[in-house]
């Protein structure tokens, strides 16, 4: 790989880093290859070292620079920024870049069907115990032993369905999040003690 | 190289370098290389970050009909060397004490390190 084609491929790989950032790298290292004193067409990954490499260590920086700016001056932006570059630290490539949102994409796509579906069984216990309580107090309106008798027992059924359904939701949601947040602890601890 | 090379200490040992004279990218990396078991591709971040907290500054000097970027060092980067300075001797002289041959080993504190477990 020559000069040229070394600088496209490491510009391809600083292509999410801010302009800036990228435009300083290539200068820096454009200068650098030809003070190598290397021919037009020699190989420079022999000696630099190659592209991705040389990428990694510019995001790795960037990165670093941005977590203290933001550190500083908490802005949204700042800290979008330094999400960001973590991303891009993470997936190095710009050709994993695409598949990685696509993973990430399905995740959240996940965690709001699981959302979404919590919720609408709480919802539907509460349609069911509300209802059944109507059907209870409607129960002493209805004419005749019979019905009465029925809907009382259909009104309290349903009631009892309602309440029991949304006691187990709320208590596997509950779990759940325990679980998350003990984990969450754990790991904050182990990081302490580290 | 047997001993790694921390952040602060490759800090120093720029700084050490371009102390003496200006120096653009290439040369200061051959010049560590010299001594330090580096990659070629170290020490621009560690430029850039030495630019950044004010430690160097750079001017362009035009070379065969293209720019060559000189780092010169600065006065907070003087006070921040001699500050590396003074700690690497301290440090230096403490490991001295503890891996040399000579019997003065430098006594632990009372309720020292004994008291671990």
């Amino acid at each position: 790989m020559n000069r040229n084609e070394f600088l496209k491929e490491l510009e391809k790989r600083l292509l999410y880093i801010p302009t800036e950032d990228r435009q300083d790298a290539l200068e820096y290292y454009d200068e650098y290859i030809k003070d190598m004193g290397l021919g037009e067409e020699e190989d420079v990954i022999a000696k630099l070292g190659t592209p991705k490499d040389v990428a990694r260590n510019i995001i790795d920086d960037c990165t670093q620079k941005h977590i203290e700016q933001t550190k500083e001056n908490k802005t949204f932006k700042g800290k979008a920024t330094v999400i960001w570059l973590s991303l891009l630290g993470i997936l190095s490539l710009p050709l994993s870049l695409p598949l990685g949102i696509a993973i990430l994409a399905l995740a959240i796509a996940f965690v709001i069907t699981v959302l979404a579906i919590c919720f609408a069984l709480f919802v539907s216990s509460l349609a069911c115990t509300i209802s059944g309580v109507v059907i209870f107090v409607f129960s002493f309106f209805v004419p005749g032993i019979g019905q009465k008798v029925l809907t009382l027992g259909a009104g309290l059924a349903l009631a009892g369905l309602g309440l029991l359904l949304g006691l187990l939701i709320i208590t596997i949601v509950r779990s759940v999040l325990n679980r998350i947040f003990r984990r969450n602890r754990i790991a904050k601890e182990e990081m302490i003690n580290e | 190289m047997t001993y790694q090379l921390t952040a602060p200490l490759l800090d120093a040992c720029v700084l050490g370098i371009v102390r003496h004279e200006d120096s653009y990218g290439y040369t200061l990396t051959q010049k560590a290389r010299q001594i330090v078991d580096i990659s070629e591709s170290t020490l621009y971040p560690v430029l850039r970050r030495l630019q950044k907290s004010g430690y160097l500054t750079t001017y362009d000097e035009p070379y065969q009909g293209r720019n060559r970027r000189y780092y010169t060092i600065t006065d907070s980067g003087r006070n921040i060397l001699s500050y590396y300075e003074k700690e690497w001797i301290i440090y230096k002289t403490k490991i001295d004490e503890l891996i040399s041959d000579s019997e003065t080993v430098p006594l632990l504190e009372e309720g020292g390190s004994d008291e671990q477990e």
